[in-house]
Order: C-alpha cells, then structure tokens, then sequence
C-alpha cells in the first residue's frame, strides 16, 4: 500500500502528463459541463495553450484530478486523452484504458458581472483557481513590429484568433480596479498585472494607476498585487512600484543561457539591455522588495535542465523566486510543432527546484504571493509537504477511484 | 560502382494515374517511416518475447538505465522493412502511440488500434559477423548504414568518445560521451579503430557491393585528427588498390583552413562540417567546443565555404539537427548552404540517453514531415543530384527516399511499370 504522499506523487505525475499531453472529446459533451453557468470557462487573454486554436469551443481551464490536484485542460485533437461521461461524472480515458474520475472548476461570480462601462468583467481577470486572479491589461505585444516577439510567446497570434470574438481588448486602470474589487469580495486574495510590451515601454505609469484604481476599490493599500514587468533601464524605476502599493514585483527572465536569451527574446535583449542588465533588475529589485518578494520565471523546457538549474540556484541565493513552469508550445508562436520534454523532467525539475527553495527558506505564502497562477507542479510539492490540500486530515474526503474504461457507460460517445 | 537507380524503362505503358496513386502511397509510407524514426514504438510483453523469438530483439539490446529515471527503451541494430520496401530502425519509446503487433507470425504496427502496416523483420549486414584476425568483430569497426537498397553505405566512428566531456563541452543533442550500460555488458566498451582494421572491413563490404564509406567520430584531444585522417585514407586505397575510395570525412572546422586541402589529397572525395544549428547564439550553447576547438560559428561557415571551393559544389556536406530551434532560423541556414552547392542533410532531432537533451522531446511528425519536405525542395531547386547526396551522406536518410520518389527511381516504379507491360 502507498502512503497519501506517494498517491499525491503519482498524481503529480498523472497532472503534468495529462497538461502535456492534452485532450480531445466529442464536442457535445461540452454542452454538458455547463461551461459559463456554474462551471468557469476558458478567457483566452494572453496565452492561448489548445493546441486547436478555435474561438467558436467554451472550453473549461482547469480539471481536479482524484485526490485535489487541478490541471490544465488543453484541446487537442490527436490527444491520447479523451473527455467522456457517465453517470457518476465526467472521466478522462488515458491511452492505457484508465478512466480518470475528473471535476471542474466552479464558475466565480464576478464572471457574470460587468464593470461600470459595460465591459464584461471575466476580460478583465481571469480566475486561476484557489484565490488568484490575472490581469493582461494588454493583449498584444509591440515586439511584433519589429520582429523581436519572443520564440515562445502567442500574444499576438492570441489576439488575432480570441480578441474579437471573445471579447478581450485593452484594459483601462478603472475597469481593472472594479473587477478586482469585485473578485476580492468572493474571497480571492491575490492578483498580478502582466501582458505584453507597450510601445515606447510606458508601462511604469500605467501601473501606477492601476495600483491606484484597485486601492481605490478594493479599499486596501496592500492589496498583495505582482507587477510583471519588463526589466526597466533605469533601475531606480523599479522602486515606483514598491511605493504604488505592489507587495511583489515579476521580472521574467524566460532562459538563463546568455546566448539563448538573445536568441528566445530577441525583443528583451533589445529593450531592457541584454540577460546581465535583466540579472541586475531581479538583484535591485530584490533590494526594493525585499528577499522572496521577486518572482523569474524561465520557460522549463527550452534549454537543458542543468541550465535551468543552474539559473534558479543562482537567483534563489539571491533572494529571486526563480521557477521554472512546462514550455507549452503554443500554436501561433515560432515553436509550433516542438514540444516540451517528457513530464518526467519536469516533476524532476520541481523537485529540484522546491530544494533549493527549502534551502533557502521560503515560504509557501511568499510563493503564493509571487506568482501569477497558484498551480505549478512546485507549488501542488509545497502543498503535498505541507500538508495543504483538502485531503489532509479530512476523514470525509472520497477519493473517486480511476478505473477502467471498460467499468464506464459513456454517454456521450465518440 | 553499382547501379545507384533503378533503370527507366524505355516507352512507359503505366498510366499516369497509376503513377500518381503509386506516389501517393509511397509518401504514405515514408510519413510512417518518419513517424517510427520520430516517436519510437511499444509492444507488450507478449510482442517482446515473440520479437526474442524471432531473433530480432536480443536481451542485449535492452537499455534499462537512463538520467530520469529506470525507463526501458530497446534499440534494434536490425532494419525493419515497410511494404513499399523503405527501411527503418524501431526504438522502443514507452509512450509512443505506434504499437507493433504480432498475428500468426506477422508484424505489423497500429495506431491507437488502428492497423496502419505489416513490416517485415531484416538481418544485418553478413560481413558484421566476420572477425579480424585480431579477432575483433567487423561490426565493431564498422555499420552498414543502408539497408533495402543497391547503393550501400557503411560508416566508422574511429573513436567512441569525443574529448569535449573533459571540458564539459558536449553537443547539447549528443550522447556520444554517454555511458548508457546494457543489460549482458558489465561496462562500456571504449574501442579505438585502427587504420589497418578500418581498410579491411572496408574492403571487404566494397567486395560486396558496397560504395560509400563515412570516417567519423568524437573530438580527438588536440585536435590530432588529421594524421589519422590520412592514414586511414592510405590503408584503405592500399587494400582496395585504387585512389579513389569514395570516402567522405567528416572533421571539425580546423583553424588553419588550408587544412582542407589535405584531406583532398589524401584522398577523401567528400567532406563535411556538420554546423547542426544556423545562428550564432544557437551555434554557441548547443556546440560549445566547436566555439572553443574550431573558432566558433564564423569559422565554421568560412571553412564550409572554402571547402566548397577545394572539393567542388556537391561535395561538400553539413548536417541540420532539425528541431533543435525553430524551422525558419534552421531553414535559414539550409537555404544558404545548399545555395552555395553543399549538400545539407536534416536529421530530425531524436533527443538521446546520456545526451544533455535527455528527456526532451523531438517536435511533432507533422512538423518534420514539412521540413523534410521543404529540405528536399531546397538541395533539388540548387541542382544537387541524388548521386551527389549519395556520396556525401553517412547514412540513407528522408531526403534520398523523396529524391527517388521525385525522379520514380524507386524499385516501386520498375514494378509498376513491368505490371503495365505484362497487362
């Protein structure tokens, strides 16, 4: 028999391969989710990660697995795994006959509301589970101009597919502060403001009012909100967003090899002064924001693991929450077509990485604080050794069991 | 020489729809052959024991050892046969969605159930049994490196080390330096070959047919490469008693260019410099000792080029690792040598055990069946002939087959058209 902390293990396993390796269905079966009622829908405000890239689908975020994890739910259409439901809930049929007992997200309530111009507010903050909504105040980034879009990036792409026909566009400061204010009401607890270059790099002023505008509604001064920002040239810039109200600060380094950082984000190297400018960003802003409160995120997956490694070590001796999430290798972006490095690698990597967090003692709220979405696999580590999933210490909890798809009655059939 | 293709017939009697239908199962069939090569196959262990059964699968040839963990993944030295006749190699890869079968003797490949293809287990090469007098099998100084075809290849990695290690300088794709151990061997056999040894299995494999050999292998320490280069060169054109070997060898970009022109001398007819990414900042992190041993990304390309001008267009070769970076950057790369008369080859990315890549995952076959589409347009559309591909590649690869399809060389087309005669 395995312990509870070897079943949340495999599981951990069972989450990243299923997000890696996506899934198909029969499209009637979304209709029976209840996708934008009580269950959340995707808002594709930045990165769309479905391998089929079709506007006309709802298609829910999220999916729990068995014993509390979530995962990532992405449309493919060769996908190994297949959606299906019978009358004890919905299960995704791996390629190994399992059927895996999954549930979806509840819908929040502020995605049926709508900000004082009419805007619907689920454009403005998507919800990215367990008390965590995300703001792109812009869905396009002006690096396209000139060529310089990172490899793995598909904002624009995003846009162009998702844009007009779900609704999403620039945010304004109010709209941002309204639905924030509205989110915060039902009990989410952090936010961070990303998305992709501006023109001319205004962003430092932007943020300040929208610091400003969520203080405002929220009617708190800390309303434990990231900046995710672009390293700035003059560094001193970097301590405005400390003094507008920002309790953590993201600076997104993307790969720590200095030559696949010129070659990955032509477009950084070109605005904020190269990877060592970028470096210096994360150690200042680690003086202004103090140790644990800066985040960097590398895209895991696009260079060798001893490399990534080696940055995060770096940084987190520095006080940077340097972490590494799955390369998802998004349709739209330079690298369509490759695809990550087995799910085995990256359970590896966060577990290294949650060692080297150990080791320099941060905490599981200074990670919550510092991240844009509560659901890398080192966050579900922090959670297995913590103890901090609904399972632990909860007799009531039921674990639905996987089973085999031959022990279903599909109802919908594909 | 051997015939390099099948002979056209003189007054074709098949229709151009037959024709048509025949291409169009040909790309069919090469798709899966990529697919095979790309994504690996599992099999249950009931198809294991029927591969031991068949001799194909040797307890050998089971590696149990790899960087992320205890996964088992199989490598068969032995072809494996398509219908149309094009070869592959399997290589068990747990999570593949290609699965080989067995129904009463014959093997066959599925995709999620779906029966796609029989395939028809192959044999060796006959001479990789014979043995040196010093007793050393031929196999281990040399492979066959084409199979189901009259224009055959056979390829010699002198060393089976590259001293990039010492300096923690390995090629990010590379496993050459690897220590992967198998089940049956106590620990990895590092083996020198000696020019005297190369000549013989040389000789021997050109008695059977063979016409292309491929000198290779890792970083010598001190880039002593040369010397042996020419030895090897004398001892094979002494045994086969002729200058011309059709020899390709493959080195690293010397600093002293003129270098190159000893390997002509000496006999070599081909060269190649296998740059693997375009672009320098790609060129730095996934070559590191061709920056630090060969000048970097310049002096790669100035040696490309200068060798272009020793050995002549079409003799020179450069291989692409595709999928290491995006298509268009590698394509870059491809469209500008291939301009200036090498012959590109694109080897899809297969990330290795005991390479630094270990775990990473090659792009999907979609995406290499358009770039080995596209890399066959490109060396057709700058006049490179199959021939000259032939001489100047190590192994059979996507674009020989495409060529041969293209120009209705394959044996396929012959068969067609002596059905039309007969009918």
């Amino acid at each position: 028999m395995s312990t509870l902390k070897e079943k949340l293990y495999a599981e951990l396993l069972l989450k990243m391969e299923i997000a890696q390796e996506g899934i198909t269905f029969d499209k009637k079966i979304l209709e029976q989710i209840g996708l934008g009622g009580k269950r959340q829908e995707q808002v594709q405000c930045l990165f769309n990660y479905n391998r089929e890239a079709d506007a006309s689908l709802d298609l829910p975020p999220f999916m729990v697995l068995p014993h509390g994890l979530t995962t990532f739910f992405l449309y493919d259409r060769k996908a190994p795994n297949r959606l299906t439901f019978d009358s004890k809930g919905y299960y995704v049929v791996r390629q190994n006959g399992d059927a895996v007992p999954v549930q979806f997200t509840e819908r929040p309530r502020y995605y049926d509301k709508f900000t004082i111009d009419g805007t619907p507010m689920r454009t403005v903050a998507i919800h990215n589970t367990d008390g965590v909504v995300f703001v792109a105040y812009s869905n396009e980034c002006s690096l396209q101009a000139t060529s310089k879009d990172c490899l793995f990036c598909n904002i624009n792409a995003t846009k162009a597919t998702f844009g007009e026909k779900q609704g999403v566009k620039w945010k304004y400061p109010s709209q941002i502060g309204e639905t924030v204010a509205e989110a915060y009401k039902e009990g989410n607890r952090h936010v961070t403001i990303s998305g992709g270059f501006v023109p001319e790099r205004r962003e430092v002023d932007y943020y300040l009012d929208v610091a400003e505008a969520i203080k405002e509604h929220t009617g708190l001064d800390d309303f434990n909100g990231t900046a995710c920002i672009g390293a700035p040239r003059d560094l001193s810039v970097i301590e405005k967003y400390k003094e507008a109200g920002f309790r953590t600060l993201a600076i997104n380094i993307e790969v720590w090899n200095e030559h696949f950082f010129r070659a990955y984000c032509p477009g950084k190297e070109l605005e904020c002064g190269g990877r060592q400018h970028w470096i210096n960003a994360l150690e200042y802003g680690v003086g202004v924001f103090g140790r644990g409160r800066v985040r960097s995120n590398m895209v895991g997956g696009l260079e060798s693991k001893e490399s990534t490694l080696e940055g995060i070590e770096y940084l987190t001796s520095k006080g940077v929450l340097a972490i590494a999430p799955a390369w998802n290798p998004n349709p739209g972006s330079a690298l369509e077509g490759h695809r990550a490095p087995v799910p085995e690698w990256h359970v590896d990597l966060s577990k290294k990485t949650y060692a080297l967090y150990k080791k320099q003692g941060y905490t599981w709220d200074e990670i919550y604080d510092g991240n844009a979405a509560p659901l890398t696999l080192v966050h579900d580590i922090y959670r297995i050794e913590e103890g901090r999933l609904p399972i632990f210490g909860n007799s009531e909890f039921k674990v639905p069991e996987i089973v085999q798809s031959s022990q279903i009655r599909e109802t919908v059939a594909v | 020489m051997p015939t390099l293709v099948a002979p056209a017939p003189t007054a074709s009697r098949a229709s151009s729809q037959a024709k048509s239908r025949l291409k169009k199962d040909l790309y069919e069939e090469l798709k899966l052959k990529l697919a095979i090569y790309i994504e690996g196959v599992h099999y249950s262990d009931r198809v294991a024991q029927k591969l031991i059964d068949a001799d194909f699968l040797h307890k050998y040839e089971i590696q149990n050892i790899n960087l992320n963990g205890a996964k088992r993944r199989d490598t068969f030295p032995k072809p494996v046969y398509l219908p149309h006749g094009f070869y592959v190699n399997f290589r068990y890869e747990e999570d593949s969605l290609l699965e080989v079968v067995e129904n009463d003797g014959t093997f066959g490949i599925e995709r999620r159930g779906q029966y796609l293809s029989d395939v028809t287990l192959g044999e060796e090469a006959d001479w990789h049994f014979k043995k040196l007098a010093d007793g050393t099998l031929y196999r281990d100084i040399a492979r066959a490196s084409s199979y189901g075809v009259p224009d055959k290849s056979l390829i010699t990695a002198y060393s089976e080390e590259c001293s990039a290690k010492s300096n923690g300088e390995t090629c990010l794709f590379c496993c050459y330096n690897s220590k992967v151990r198998r089940e049956g061997e106590d620990e990895w056999q590092q083996r020198w070959k000696h020019p005297g040894q190369i000549a013989q299995v040389v000789k021997e494999a050109y008695d059977e047919g063979y016409s292309h050999f491929t000198l290779t292998g890792g970083f010598v320490p001190e880039r002593r490469e040369l010397d042996y280069y020419i030895d090897v060169a004398e001892a094979i054109k002494e045994k086969l008693g002729r200058d011309d070997f059709n020899g390709t060898a493959c080195i690293g970009a010397p600093l002293d260019l003129r270098i190159i022109e000893k390997y002509k001398e000496a006999g070599f007819s081909t060269i190649s410099f296998n740059t693997e990414v375009w672009g320098k900042e790609w060129f730095n992190v996934i070559n590191p000792v061709k920056v630090t041993a060969c000048g970097g990304f310049d002096n790669w390309i100035k040696a490309i080029e200068y060798a272009v001008k020793v050995f002549g267009p079409g003799k020179v070769r450069s291989n692409f690792v595709v999928g290491l970076q995006p298509k268009d950057i590698t394509f870059q790369g491809i469209d500008y040598l291939a301009s200036i008369g090498v012959v590109t080859v694109a080897s899809s990315f297969i990330p290795m055990i005991g390479s630094p890549l270990e775990g990473h995952r090659s792009p999907t076959v979609d995406w290499h069946w358009d770039a080995q589409l596209k890399h066959a347009q490109i060396l057709r559309k700058y006049g490179r002939t199959y021939e000259e591909i032939y001489d100047a590649t190590p192994v059979r690869t996507l674009t020989h087959d495409i060529y041969q399809v293209e120009d209705e060389t394959w044996h396929s087309f012959a068969e067609l058209e002596a059905e039309s005669q007969l009918n």
